[in-house]
């Protein structure tokens, strides 16, 4: 049973425990649907289902708060709101919101500065006394420690160093197999990381193979803007020139059969 | 000639130098390009060549003025283009910001009117004097902060991270239109920079590291080494990547072009 | 909730006539209204300075639909101003409604008061929309030039309120990530946020920050651009042309009409 589900844009889901990519070109409305899906904007078409039912439908005249503390967003470029006084303070704001009590606080605060890595001598530093990528880190264990049952990541790893990118997902740890993760990104490899993946063109989903199978349709995925690796993209030239290439889905492999169809067609 | 000689600078009292013992030098005609970590010291650089600062002990000279004596003079002479462009416009119309400088100057309307013409010309965006600064893209607004500076006519032209919202294409583009520049003016240009196709295509290259010259020479031995490369935080483009695994496995294929040309190399049609 | 960014302070390109006319005249005609509506008298005075800012709005008729939109929610909170107004004004009474006394004087000022508000409004917003923001400043700075020689920086302060409204729009969309940011981690950012203190800084400390940083790289921008090292002078050659002419004229002509009107026909 999905427990997020859209029913615009020709639907997207997803159950507890699970992550979910959305995988679009720049400026194809990744940050609006992230909204949508974070009940923060209503949907201009269908609606979003928190549990089957939609939060936004019991909404009152003129009150904007009653969107449900269960989804958190972690926006693009989310170091630029840290504001509290210490890291800890910041990490604590979401929890704090939520009634919590404060030695829960306290322990949610710490396992979620553990999680991404700060250790804890941080806690009692100010957040503007972190590098960009610590600040980040912050941000995200300020949605970790609120332990929500739907996280939405509208490009967490937008603008962070190749390394940082790469340990993203580690850092999401705590909430593998317990909250239902949607994660919205430009990159293909990413995109990879995920259980599931819906392809975002034209401001339409659209179900795509998950993990290694996602690259062997590379044509369509180039053909909805999106940047393939390198090695894909060399694929596709070759392909033009001629050169018969297996559908393959990791660029190890696409490299490999790149290697063996031209040593082929020299041999001799 | 740009010259830095031996330059200590730090920001605050109690701070470490951001950059320590320095020694850097650009002559007209030559590109030289400044690599590095993030906090190696490569924006302080940038700051000195300019004059915005002066260091606490050594020296910088642009063709013989001192910044220390003469800043005003230097600041006539060298161009920056900083990194963010929207820290940059302040004038919410294209050819309003571009004449920025020049009107700075005190110049007649005529003479102002020609630059920014010709500034708009070399990045590409003529036709567009009337529009939104704040409205272009970051790509666009990075070209209408270079056409700002470009109308000021500097002798040299420094550069921080000139092409970082923007996609290859562009990005090649304007390295061209910036090459162009240089050898109808016969100016010096200092690409700041992070990415390693950038960097190769300099005349020389100076590589920071905790605020001193880490490394410095032509790219091709600067860069050969992995090693370097990763202490310098160098962004390897995949295309790049790729190359150098494909002729590891013996494919006939030069590393440090497209895609399209990897291609063409491989099965030339 | 997140809607387009509202533009009654933001510049648009175009080729409407009141676009082409001098940054001056428009700056000295929005003043010029401002006064024709202070002065004016209720009903036909009033009626002049309308036709006056009718006129001037099919100077730029294609963007009436726009501003109209804009200024609607500004009619409602006139509205009610008005109403205030009329039952706090002491005077003879029109009607009562329990304790709630309704007077006279009162409607007569709300009805003044409404009509001049919104006139300025108007007015003030089509120079904003017309006119980039450092034509304003050019202006300003041509209007109060002789304060120069007072030792007043009359360059610089206009310097800042140019660069000031040049941002406004970018603000406004910073202001909005933030909201988003903050909501999205359950602040409660409605209304009563604001007597929140927790809530506030929430929203302020990362603008402040923000803009505090833009400003100093803002600052070195110019520097390095050589701004204050001397004498400015303008891309743009003010010349007064004849559009100008035709509209100084009307604004004599109608201003001439309400004061008349106001003064001399209705004691």
């Amino acid at each position: 049973m999905p427990i997020l589900e859209h029913t615009g844009r020709q639907g997207l889901d997803v159950g507890p425990g699970e992550i979910v990519s959305v995988l679009g070109a720049p400026g194809s409305g990744k940050t609006e649907l992230a909204l949508e899906l974070a009940f923060l904007k209503v949907p201009s078409h269908g609606e979003v289902l928190l549990r089957g039912i939609n939060p936004l439908a019991q909404r009152r005249f003129f009150q904007l708060s009653s969107r449900p503390h269960d989804v958190t967003l972690l926006v693009q470029n989310a170091e630029d709101q840290l504001f509290a006084r210490t890291v800890y303070d910041d990490v604590a704001f979401g929890p704090r919101h939520l009634g919590v009590a404060e030695d829960e606080v306290e322990r949610r605060v710490i396992a979620a500065l553990e999680a991404v890595g700060l250790g804890v001598g941080v806690r009692a530093r100010s957040p503007f006394a972190l590098s960009g990528g610590e600040r980040r880190r912050v941000a995200l264990a300020g949605v970790l420690a609120m332990e929500p049952v739907v996280l939405v990541l509208d490009e967490p790893t937008a603008n962070l160093d190749p390394q940082a990118r790469n340990e993203f997902l580690r850092f999401l740890a705590p909430l593998r197999g317990k909250s239902a993760i949607v994660w919205l990104t430009d990159s293909a490899r990413e995109a990879t990381l995920a259980d599931r993946i819906y392809l975002l063109q034209n401001g339409m989903l659209q179900p795509v193979p998950a993990r290694e199978a996602l690259l062997t349709d590379w044509r369509r995925l180039a053909e909805a803007g999106i940047e393939l690796p390198a090695v894909f993209q060399l694929a596709r030239a070759l392909d033009e020139r001629g050169l018969i290439l297996p559908p393959e889905g990791t660029p190890e492999a696409m490299r490999q059969a790149i290697i063996n169809a031209w040593c082929e067609s020299h041999a001799g | 000639m740009i010259a830095i000689e031996d330059a200590t600078y730090r920001y605050g009292p109690g701070d470490e130098p951001a950059v320590r013992d320095v020694s850097v030098s650009v002559a007209p005609g030559e590109m030289v390009g400044i690599v590095g970590p993030n906090g190696s010291g490569k924006s302080t650089l940038s700051r000195l060549m300019k004059g915005l600062i002066v260091p606490e002990a050594g020296r910088v000279t642009v063709d013989g003025r001192d910044t220390r004596d003469d800043a005003l003079g230097v600041r006539r002479l060298v161009g920056l283009v900083f990194q963010n462009p929207d820290s940059q416009i302040v004038n919410s119309v294209v050819e309003d910001e571009v004449a920025f400088g020049p009107e700075n100057l005190g110049l007649p309307a005529s003479e102002i009117r020609r630059r920014v013409d010709q500034a708009l010309d070399t990045v590409g965006l003529r036709g567009r004097e009337r529009a939104e600064s704040h409205a272009q893209s970051m790509a666009d607004k990075q070209r209408i902060a270079l056409a700002a500076v470009l109308a000021m006519e500097p002798r040299y032209l420094i550069l921080d991270e000139p092409t970082a919202w923007m996609e290859p294409a562009k990005r090649t583009h304007l390295l061209e239109r910036i090459r162009e520049w240089q050898q109808e003016t016969g100016g010096g240009l200092v690409v700041v920079t992070h990415r390693m196709d950038e960097a190769r295509a300099c005349d020389r290259l100076y590589g920071m590291l905790h605020g001193r010259v880490d490394v410095e020479g032509f790219p091709d031995r600067v860069l050969g080494d992995a090693e370097v490369r990763r202490r310098l935080a160098l962004d390897v483009p995949e295309a790049y990547a790729l190359a150098e695994s494909l002729r590891a496995a013996g494919l006939p294929v030069q590393p440090g072009q497209s895609v399209d040309v990897l291609a063409e190399e491989l099965c030339p049609s | 909730m997140l809607g387009s960014t509202p533009r009654f302070l933001s510049y648009q390109a175009g080729e409407s006539i009141l676009h082409r006319l001098d940054a001056r005249t428009k700056l000295l005609g929005t003043a010029v209204v401002v006064a024709d509506a202070l002065i004016a008298s209720i009903p036909a005075g009033m009626a002049v300075a309308y036709a006056l800012g009718l006129l001037i709005g099919l100077g730029a008729i294609h963007l009436l639909p726009a501003l109209w939109r804009t200024l609607r929610p500004l009619l409602v909170l006139i509205a009610l101003f008005g109403v205030l107004i009329v039952i706090i004004t002491p005077g003879h009474a029109l009607f009562r409604v329990g304790f709630i006394v309704a007077s006279r004087p009162g409607l007569d000022l709300a009805i003044q008061l409404g009509l001049q508000s919104f006139l300025i409004i108007y007015t003030s917003s089509l120079l904003t929309l017309t006119t980039p923001p450092l034509a304003i400043a050019g202006a300003l700075d041509w209007t109060l030039g002789f304060l120069r020689h007072l030792r007043f920086p009359v360059q610089d302060v206009i310097a800042m309120v140019a660069i000031g409204l040049t941002f406004v729009p970018l603000l406004i969309e910073e202001t909005r990530k933030v909201i988003v940011a903050q909501r999205a981690r359950g602040a409660d950012l409605g209304m009563n946020a604001m007597l929140d203190e927790n809530a506030m800084a929430a929203l302020l400390i990362p603008l402040l920050l923000a803009n505090l940083r833009r400003g100093e790289e803002l600052a070195e921008s110019m520097d390095a651009r050589l701004y204050g090292v001397g004498e400015r002078t303008s891309l743009h050659e003010r010349h007064f042309r004849r559009d100008d002419l035709l509209a100084a004229t009307v604004l004599a002509v109608f201003t001439a009409a309400d004061v008349a009107i106001s003064f001399w026909l209705h004691p």
